[in-house]
């Protein structure tokens, strides 16, 4: 969720993440583990959210850990754009 | 430059002592993708920096680039090897220039700013009777009610700590480090916090009758 939710969208998020919470979750550490690893999946095509939903869930209730996935994303996808460019001159 | 290294080439050239110009040569070249990909976040991602001119977030890429560049180098041995070491590096860069601009958005706030118990859940509570919300009015009262059971359940069944992180964190989107910090807690142990503060309000909800399937559908997007 963005930083211009309004905390009425805010509020639906967070009933929407209280439905969706089980007993055992992917945890922080985990995440940390296998950062790196996810955001090749998701630069090569890899939907998360159907391959690996217990990570999408994390997600989006970690809002820090999401914006540094799409940071991360987003800068994977310059470098590769860069990278095909110089391969094509 | 492309990225023509493997991962083991840069992990030799970035740390070969031997050969400054090699060395030298590698850094530069690291610096060169952090910075692009940085660049390009600032300046393609995040419109709240729209206010910038071309330059300044060149600038912030390049600050942000060099930070990162001495935390890879840093924390080098640490590398595992199971991604592209370029990717590892990026995710320092990435985590670098997002917990930058959060630390500059965030610089004044306090968690005492945060209003006094179950105040917020109330105010958006009222929030659906507003017409500006395009919600049906049975639904927008049943929103109502099922928020005043959970404002409740605020109260009844979180600790101080867990109203705070959920208030914050989730209602008031203060990012995770920010509260954190002030919590003088990390965010692994808030992610927990977190959780079984979710776990203590689902299962009030399911213990006062109401099902996750209804909650659902009426917060569905």
């Amino acid at each position: 969720m963005d930083n211009k939710a309004t905390t009425e969208e805010r509020l639906a998020q967070l009933m929407r993440c209280i439905c969706q919470t089980r007993e055992e979750e992917i945890d922080s550490a985990t995440w940390d583990l296998q950062f790196e690893r996810v955001a090749e999946m998701a630069v090569n095509g890899d939907d998360i959210s159907v391959v690996l939903p217990a990570i999408e869930q994390y997600l989006s209730n970690a809002p820090d850990c999401a914006e540094e996935f799409r940071a991360l994303i987003s800068m994977m996808r310059a470098n590769a754009d860069f990278d095909r460019e110089a391969q094509d001159d | 430059m492309a990225n023509t290294r493997t991962n083991e080439e840069w992990l030799t050239e970035l740390t070969d002592e031997e050969q400054p110009q090699v060395k030298e040569a590698a850094i530069e070249a690291l610096r060169e993708r952090l910075q692009r990909g940085i660049y390009y976040y600032l300046s393609r991602e995040r419109s709240d920096l729209s206010r910038y001119a071309p330059d300044e977030l060149i600038q912030m890429s390049e600050d942000f680039a060099q930070d990162a560049v001495l935390r890879v180098l840093n924390n080098i041995e640490t590398f595992r090897g199971d991604s592209q070491f370029t990717t590892w590096a990026m995710k320092i860069g990435a985590r670098v220039a997002v917990s930058e601009l959060r630390r500059a958005r965030y610089r004044d706030f306090s968690l005492d700013d945060l209003t006094a118990d179950g105040e917020i859940m109330l105010r958006v509570a009222d929030n659906t009777n507003n017409p500006s919300t395009a919600v049906q009015p049975e639904r927008a009262t049943e929103r109502q009610d099922l928020v005043r059971i959970l404002t409740k359940a605020f109260d009844e069944v979180l600790t101080e700590r867990q109203r705070i992180a959920i208030e914050a964190i989730t209602l008031q989107g203060i990012p995770m480090d920010t509260v954190a910090e002030q919590m003088d807690t990390n965010r692994n142990a808030l992610y927990k916090l977190l959780h079984d503060a979710r776990k203590k309000l689902k299962a009030h909800l399911e213990q006062e009758g109401i099902s996750m399937d209804y909650v659902m559908n009426l917060f569905s997007r």
